[in-house]
């Protein structure tokens, strides 16, 4: 049952990160003395969120099966729309969230240390618990619309820390242009949730796989384009890829966190909520296989001048997304 | 498109590449990363006296060599700056005139040290005219007393004042503005506008019909007075984009320096870039403009013709640059100061490429050739490509100064517009105005109506009612009314000045100009700390344990003079007073490449200016060869091991998903141990590396025979003679006065640091062996110091080492506090009971250490117990978080070449460089000549990087480590592209008190104005005040400070009395700021231990 309390994981740090927000405007918690109460706060929110993750874990190993889809309540309707606040707790949500707190969880160890008398401190965990938030909540979400506010929050914390140093006008600069051209795939995505609800009734991914067999081959494509070029853009994809050498303009355990580990990652993940939909479409995978296969020389080719090693927690470097989206195809991710 | 240059090119090619020396005193001097060694960032400068090379920096750089008075008046405010220190240092100014009265009031004199003291310690400065608007409304400063008034002039006001406060003040605001010729009538600036606003913009729409005399007259006239101003400054101070940004806002820089960055980058890289840059042999203005032309994406389309651009131009970098500085219509006798300029964009960059330049062969990496002028070239390239698409964007022009000249002619009004907008700051309202004409799409450019009318408004503006001489009421009434509150001086008294009186107020408050203020807090704030140094060595005469050595120490520590062993040195002395401890620079007197078992090469330990040459390999032992040839093995598949983790894991199709697979278990597993438990994985992690690697018990390539060819710097020899071992060993033992009762062990500690993540890490080690760790130095010492051969011509020398001593070689990790020793198997066994003693002492010494450093670490636990805080320093150098691993050189301000007696006994807080010298064994000072040339500039060096990277860490620094990517493994930028940042992080110099280093000597002020007379290296430091020297006469407690142009002066301060405490954690415990000398007890022999 303890699957119940899912709602808790993206929600935790996202009270955390509006407590750290509002402390900010209120002046309680800034500068050096503020800094324990706010790494306490960031580490807990986002430990506790991991708990519960690794309960449910637990759960699903013990029991042999996972909870699967978990519809809680709806959150907005109107004839002939719906959209749910739902969970989808299978293999591959669960797995990918819990190693996605971990890795947030360590983040957040990392940065108290690392960040320690930076003058943004309180902003930069608010940002950090922000986007923990958004990227569990897109990760967990039942339906595309819940993923979508992921998403979309993620966007917003990845142009807040990017420009992070609001005194570097090059930063902010660079900011910009990563968010612009995220819109793009923001754009995709929007199309794609639109049709679903048109063609298909609903957002919920249950739906969007059952309901598939029924468009025809023409509509499959634009919807599923949608979907494919929000993934691109996210991760990073030739012809998107340009925007990662932009976005490494935050401190360290940010830039690392977004663009070295889990949000170039969010893509890939989209496809792999969608790969059963994506086998319906075997131009699309061939696409997405030489896009990704595209990606490999690209990467050694747009570092070849101004190289970089960022001090990152986890040891890979910017992201070379693009071997999980060739290898999508082999199903080998 | 202008002709290439074809005039006489050779004397110009001549007069370029030499050029080149000069360009390199404006550039930071500072080395790769792996080399990183301290160093004066004002180098260039040195020459000049230290006022006078922080002006001239100042003039190139823009960059302000002293804190922001703020943070000296906060120094003020702690006590750690006193009035009567700020007295002194002024009357020592006689351009000051300190003295001069400048007006007889009823309740005293006012004398321009009064005003002097008002100045300095409060703000002063004039406003904008909407600030003093602000002021009036917002702080009500015009009617109430400002906040930080003193506590007794407030008094002085209350009784003085007869209609209460807000009358007083008024009436005051009133009478500076009456001493001025101004009234207060004026209405605000921006009201004035507004009915300028009103009256003009009706007619804007009937631009053809305006008065086109009142245009060319006065608008035109001081438009082009402005640009022939302008274009005067092309060259010495601005270049193209310069130029451009102070008529458009934009710098074309911004564009320029991701593309020229990554080419740099790419071209200098140490080895982290995947694929090597093409034809580097060729050079680098060649090999990027064959990469160009061979590329259809090289550069971005719109930017006009620059492939035939880039093609005119020929491989020839110099050649190319010529033609460039034609094209641009540049005079020749400009040219140098252009480039100079240009290179001064980007003084990072260019500074490592100029250290490149002058380093031909580094490191042995390709390619061996890097040249100024190739990079400036591919500057000056790309400048003006985006220069001509800007022109040609926004008036259709070249980029050329006779263009841009006839252009702005004829737009006289657009000139004015865009002028004022950049350069002299616009009240709001106007700037909107001209904002929303610039902001006009490009295809519908304002006509020159619209400029028209803003030029003759600002013009009006401009020229707008003013007092008496231009003065203005923010600009200069505003200091006067904050003087005259601060002195006290009521309105009536004020009113009685005259004219004359109240201009002499203005010219000294302008007589203190930002320099000059500076330069009085900081000597000042030197002054200060420097009577605290004086009074504690003063009252020490005759405290100090091993003035003279009556018997045989326990155990005699070489430590390397660097001030972090201060506190090492004092924990371990207060544990047992049988240990003599000397300092010495950290390479003991032997250079020496050295190669230890695992490294691919040499690496000179020695200092900077010194080439070794003499070679020393660490070779395994002839029985354990079967062991070695494993332990290479191993190592090999390790490091095979770490490659595919680093490149495996992103490079190539398939091996990534393989890696990433196979390692990401265990990779997860390794972050959680390194952050949660950081010591006890990095322990762990070390044990199973050593234990896979097998250790094997090595020797040194030591002995030379003694026919072997000379050795010389271009032809270095393997091995020492024995009569060079014996020159080495007798030049440190007379060196530190250590030539008669050695103890049975004589330990020579090296040092170094190891922490995680941090690309400053040469930067912690030790700066007398150029960024390294000094521990082989101190092996090969000891080693030779130990063959009978050695001492044997040793006792020819008068050296006598007895028998039973022994030398022991060891490093010092300053980081965690860790002892490495080395060749221990060949200690003799009599000696192992002293130095399982010495050990659990140095073992104590190590928690004391590290329980002081505790203190100043934030993070650190609070009242630790020494173990627990031992614990913590370990800890910190495995924590891959911790963006202060150690708090390096911070603090550092003295430096004491003498015997160890005169500060023994001292609590001195990690502050003081400790060189051992005996004066008593060299009355002419030929050793304390030596060392002042050897550790001088290494003590100024460590001390002037610190001291400028404290001032302005932005800028003189490399700002906060968070935002730091490592680049080409040379350096470290903010993101992704911007400038190499030189200099010190913020997290290295946060607790750093800047200050110059004061050097005292033990010796008398004769033999060392000796010595200031015939070294000019010493001379150029001391003089030019980049060191404070000082004399501590051997004979007696008398203390001498060098006043350069005045000579010797005897420091006569008033005795303050010391207190005592046991030990230093008596004294220490429960602070974290910085803490003034005092004695440690000295009376019990106290017990010692084991």
């Amino acid at each position: 049952m303890v699957e119940r309390w899912i709602w808790l994981v993206p929600l935790l740090p996202a009270l955390a990160a509006a407590w750290t927000g509002v402390g900010l405007l209120g002046g309680w918690n800034r500068g050096e003395a503020g800094e324990p109460a706010t790494a306490r706060l960031a580490s807990w929110s986002v430990g506790l969120a991991l708990g519960v993750l690794l309960l449910i874990d637990a759960q699903g190993l013990l029991t042999g099966a996972t909870p699967g889809s978990i519809r809680l309540c709806s959150w907005m309707e109107t004839s002939g729309y719906r959209v749910m606040i739902s969970f989808t707790l299978d293999r591959l949500g669960l797995a990918m969230a819990t190693l996605a707190a971990l890795l947030a969880w360590l983040a957040v160890r990392f940065s108290i240390h690392y960040l320690h008398r930076e003058a943004g401190f309180q902003r930069f965990f608010a940002l950090l618990n922000l986007f923990i938030a958004a990227l569990l909540l897109f990760l967990l979400s039942g339906n595309a619309v819940l993923a979508f506010v992921g998403w979309e929050m993620m966007g917003l914390t990845s142009y807040l820390l990017i420009g992070y140093a609001v005194e570097r006008s090059t930063a902010t600069r660079h900011a910009t242009r990563v968010l612009v051209t995220n819109r793009l795939g923001d754009a995709g995505f929007t199309v794609a949730l639109l049709l679903s609800f048109t063609w298909l009734g609903g957002s919920e991914w249950t739906d969007i796989r059952g309901g598939f067999a029924l468009l025809d081959s023409f509509q499959m494509g634009i919807l599923l384009g949608g979907f494919v070029l929000a993934a691109l853009v996210k991760s990073a994809q030739v012809p998107f890829a340009a925007w990662l050498g932009r976005s490494l303009e935050g401190p360290t355990p940010s830039s690392a966190l977004f663009y070295g580990a889990l949000m170039v990652h969010a893509g890939v993940y989209l496809l792999l909520r969608l790969e059963q939909v994506l086998r319906h479409s075997p131009v699309l995978m061939v696409v997405l296989m030489l896009l990704g296969g595209a990606d490999r020389p690209v990467w050694p080719a747009g570092r070849i001048g101004a190289d970089r090693c960022q001090k990152r927690p986890d040891q890979r470097d910017a992201n070379p997304g693009g071997v999980d989206v060739f290898d999508l195809r082999p199903g080998l991710v | 498109m202008s002709p290439v240059c074809t005039e006489a090119p050779l004397p110009m090619r001549q007069r370029l590449l030499d050029w080149v020396h000069h360009l390199e005193h404006h550039l930071p001097g500072q080395a790769p990363l792996r080399d990183f060694i301290h160093h004066n960032t004002l180098h260039g400068f040195q020459h000049l006296p230290f006022a006078e090379a922080l002006r001239q920096a100042k003039r190139v750089t823009g960059i302000h060599g002293y804190w922001p008075a703020e943070q000296f008046r906060a120094a003020f405010r702690r006590g750690r700056i006193t009035w009567p220190d700020l007295e002194e240092a002024l009357l020592r100014h006689p351009e000051l005139a300190a003295g001069e009265v400048l007006a007889e009031l009823p309740h005293g004199t006012v004398r321009r040290l009064d005003l002097y003291r008002v100045a300095l310690l409060h703000d002063l400065r004039p406003l904008q005219a909407s600030q003093l608007a602000w002021q009036r409304t917002g702080r009500r400063a015009l009617s109430t007393w400002q906040p930080d008034l003193d506590e007794t002039v407030r008094r002085q006001w209350l009784a003085a004042a007869t209609g209460g406060e807000a009358e007083a003040v008024a009436d005051l605001w009133r009478a500076c503005l009456a001493g001025l010729g101004l009234t207060d009538g004026t209405p605000h600036p921006e009201e004035q506008l507004d009915d300028l606003l009103d009256f003009f913009v009706p007619d804007a729409g009937h631009g053809a019909d305006l008065d086109e005399r009142l245009f060319s007259t006065l608008v035109r006239g001081e438009a082009d007075t402005l640009m022939d101003r302008l274009l005067a400054r092309l060259g010495p101070e601005l270049t193209l984009s310069g130029l451009l940004a102070a008529l458009t806002g934009e710098d074309l820089f911004d564009d320029v320096r991701p593309l020229l960055l990554r080419h740099v980058a790419g071209y200098l890289d140490h080895g982290l870039a995947a694929w090597p840059y093409p034809d580097r042999a060729l050079g680098f203005f060649a090999a990027w403009r064959r990469q160009a032309m061979q590329d259809w994406s090289f550069l971005p389309e719109e930017l006009v013709n620059w492939r035939e651009e880039i093609d005119s131009l020929g491989d020839d970098a110099v050649e190319a640059i010529m033609a460039l500085l034609s094209r641009l219509g540049l005079p020749e006798k400009q040219w140098m100061a252009y480039l100079e300029r240009l290179a001064l964009r980007l003084p990072g960059w260019s500074g490592m490429i100029m250290w490149r330049h002058r380093h031909p062969g580094y490191a042995g990496l390709s390619p061996e050739r890097v040249d100024v002028l190739d990079y400036l070239a591919v500057s000056l390239v790309l400048e003006r490509l985006y220069a001509m698409r800007l022109c040609s964007r926004l008036w259709q022009v070249e980029p050329r100064l006779e263009m841009l000249r006839w252009y702005f002619r004829s737009h006289g009004a657009e000139f004015l517009v865009r002028w004022s907008l950049f350069n002299d700051p616009l009240p709001e309202h106007m700037a909107a105005y001209a904002g929303r004409l610039l902001a006009q799409p490009d295809d519908d450019p304002p006509d020159e109506a619209h400029w028209y009318v803003l030029a003759r408004m600002l013009r009006i503006g401009r020229h707008a009612a003013g007092g008496r001489g231009g003065h203005t009421p923010h600009g200069h009434a505003w200091p006067l009314f904050l003087l005259a509150q601060h002195l006290g001086v009521t309105a009536q008294a004020w009113r009685t000045w005259n004219t004359a009186q109240v201009e002499r107020v203005l010219d000294a408050l302008a007589c203190l100009d930002e320099d000059r203020a500076g330069l009085i807090w900081l000597q000042a704030y030197e002054s200060h700390y420097r009577h605290q140094v004086f009074n504690a060595i003063v009252q020490n005469q005759g405290r100090g344990r091993w003035a003279r050595r009556d018997r045989r120490p326990a155990a005699q520590l070489i430590f390397c003079m660097d001030e972090r062993e201060e506190g090492f040195r004092r924990h371990l002395e207060e544990l047992d007073p049988r240990l003599e401890t000397l300092g010495a620079a950290g390479f003991f007197g032997v250079p020496i490449h050295w190669q230890g078992l695992d490294d691919p090469g040499y690496a000179a330990l020695c200092p900077v200016v010194v080439t070794p040459a003499h070679r020393v390999r660490e070779e395994p032992l002839a029985e354990a060869e079967p062991l070695h040839r494993a332990h290479v093995t191993r190592r090999q598949y390790r490091q095979l091991l770490r490659e595919q983790l680093h490149q495996g894991t992103r490079l190539g199709l398939f091996r990534p998903v393989l890696w990433t697979l196979l390692a990401a278990p265990w990779a997860v597993l390794l972050l959680l141990g390194k952050l949660l438990a950081p010591l006890t994985t990095g322990g762990l992690v070390v044990r199973l590396r050593d234990w896979f690697d097998r250790s094997v018990p090595t020797r040194l390539t030591l002995t030379a025979p003694a026919d072997a060819p000379p050795a010389t710097v271009a032809q270095p020899r393997i091995g020492l003679t024995d009569g060079e071992q014996a020159d080495r060993v007798e030049g440190l033992l007379r060196t530190i006065g250590l030539t008669d009762r050695l103890a049975p062990l004589v330990v020579v500690m090296g040092h170094g640091s190891l922490s995680q993540n941090n690309p400053h890490l040469a930067a912690y080690d030790c700066g007398a062996c150029s960024g390294r760790h000094g521990g082989p130095n101190a092996r090969v010492f000891a080693a030779m110091a130990n063959r009978p051969a050695v001492r044997e011509v040793l006792r020819s020398r008068g050296i006598d080492i007895p028998d039973d001593t022994w030398f022991l070689g060891a490093e010092h990790n300053t980081g965690s506090e860790a002892i490495t020793w080395f060749d221990l198997a060949l200690l003799p066994g009599s000696q192992r009971d002293a130095l399982t003693r010495l050990q659990a002492q140095l073992a104590q010494a190590q928690a004391g250490s590290a329980h002081e450093r505790s203190r100043r670490l934030a993070s650190a636990p609070r009242q630790p117990t020494p173990a627990q805080a031992l614990a913590h320093v370990a800890g910190r150098t495995h924590d891959f978080s911790q963006a202060r691993p150690e708090l390096g050189h911070v603090t550092n301000a003295v430096a004491l070449i003498g015997r160890r007696a005169v500060v023994q006994g001292l609590f001195f807080d990690r502050r003081m460089f400790l060189i051992s010298y005996d004066p008593t064994q060299d009355p002419e000072g030929r050793i304390a000549e030596n060392i002042l040339l050897a550790a001088g500039p290494v003590g100024a060096g460590i001390s002037l990087e610190y001291y400028f990277s404290t001032v302005d860490n932005d800028r003189f620094g490399c700002g906060s480590k968070i935002m730091h990517n490592v680049t080409g493994l040379l350096g470290v930028m903010d993101g992704a592209a911007s400038d190499l940042r030189t200099g010190l992080p913020k997290q290295m110099i946060e607790i750093h008190e800047a200050m110059r280093l004061l050097v005292i000597v033990e010796q008398t002020p004769a033999v060392l104005t000796r010595i200031h007379a015939r070294q000019p290296a010493i001379r150029e430091l001391v003089d030019n005040a980049w060191i404070t020297l000082a004399a501590k006469e051997p004979a007696s407690e008398r203390l001498h400070l060098f006043r350069p142009g005045e000579g010797w002066v005897l420091w006569a301060g008033p005795l303050q009395p010391l207190e005592t405490v046991a030990r230093s954690a008596d004294w220490y415990s429960g602070h974290d700021g910085p803490l003034p000398p005092v004695f440690i007890a000295q009376s019990a022999e106290v017990e010692c231990h084991g």
